[in-house]
């Protein structure tokens, strides 16, 4: 008895591992899903730009949409938890020949997950400045639209957007073209997202002309 | 006196013995435990299935069908063009999301490698997409 004290270990051994085999078949675990992080951000910049080019094409609701496109692209990257945070101001320009009264209509969309204030906007060419207070705050998931009548002076407009987010002054300015007789939407989106071990920034630009 | 100091030697050995037993079999169980419950970690190959998908996806967007079987409702069609891009080891499974996801069944003891790519419509219709591949080896 006192010989087979050693095998009797062994044999013990044999039957828990049997019997933890027997639990890992029993209970089939969920399916595998390795992780890899390496996030693109490229498809979602490109996105942004596609939902106000397909916008563009039949004259959609530009500001709903992407005011739509902010909120659903939040909801699902949250699901994979990742943050984004995001910033468009979009102006759309009709009539833009030169010397001639244009209609700009500028709308500022906050998805930064806090409030912007002080929200200050001011379009610009060689020569003329026009300076407008838009609102005085836009809450996250927000977006406020003004209309500026401004006289344009050549094809090139540059839009200033200047506002507080957490105490601290952003400047959110923007150059763009305008053709004549036709109508221009030019927007500037600033994303930033929070991934689990860096943060990424896209910050551009995209015009749609029809 | 002789016979006591070999049996306590002989006792001293298989105490020695029983003890090298025991060692042997809780390493034996702990490696059991680590083999059968350890978590997923992707292997060289697997780790190759992520270029791959995003690939895929990306070339089907840039030909304009991803985004125009998805806003179309033509899932079938666009798992045939995924299929013939992907090399014929790889198996996988579509899902595409509007508001939410629908149940997707994965094949278990795989690496399963999910790729997620985002469409906002086509030209004129505004109409927002997740779609995720996964994919893994046959």
């Amino acid at each position: 008895m006192i010989g087979k004290k050693g095998q009797m270990f062994l044999i013990m051994g044999i039957l828990i591992i049997l019997f933890l085999i027997t639990i890992r078949l029993a209970v089939q675990p969920p399916a595998r899903l390795a992780r890899i992080d390496d996030f693109d951000s490229s498809n979602i910049k490109n996105e942004f730009g596609n939902v106000q080019d397909f916008s563009a094409v039949n004259s959609t609701n530009i500001t709903n949409n992407l005011n739509n496109f902010s909120l659903f692209l939040r909801t699902k990257l949250s699901e994979r938890n990742l943050e984004v945070s995001s910033f468009y101001a979009s102006v759309f320009v009709t009539n833009a020949s030169n010397n001639t009264q244009a209609n700009f209509t500028i709308s500022v969309g906050n998805y930064l997950r806090a409030p912007i204030t002080d929200v200050n906007i001011t379009a610009r060419n060689s020569t003329r400045i026009y300076n407008s207070t838009l609102v005085s705050r836009i809450n996250d998931t927000n977006s406020a639209t003004v209309n500026i009548n401004f006289t344009m002076l050549g094809i090139n407009q540059t839009i200033e957007v200047v506002y507080t987010l957490n105490n601290k002054t952003i400047n959110q300015s923007f150059f763009f073209a305008t053709e004549p007789a036709k109508y221009t939407i030019s927007t500037l989106f600033d994303l930033k997202f929070k991934l689990s071990d860096k943060d990424v920034s896209e910050r551009f630009f995209d015009t749609s002309v029809r | 006196m002789g016979n006591c100091y070999t049996r306590g030697m002989e006792m001293r050995s298989k105490g020695f013995s029983y003890s090298l037993e025991s060692l042997l079999v809780i390493g034996l169980i702990l490696s059991a435990m680590i083999i059968l419950f350890s978590g997923v970690s992707p292997s060289g190959s697997s780790r190759n299935l992520k270029p791959l998908g995003a690939d895929a996806l990306q070339s089907l967007d840039e030909e304009g069908i991803l985004r125009e079987y998805v806003v179309t409702n033509q899932t079938t069609l666009l798992e045939t063009e995924i299929s013939s891009i992907l090399p014929q080891t790889i198996d996988f499974k579509l899902v595409i999301c509007s508001e939410s996801c629908p149940a997707v069944s994965l094949p278990r003891n795989k690496n399963v490698i999910a790729n997620f790519y985002y469409v906002s419509g086509t030209p004129g219709v505004y109409a927002p997409y997740e779609i995720i591949l996964y994919t893994w080896e046959k």
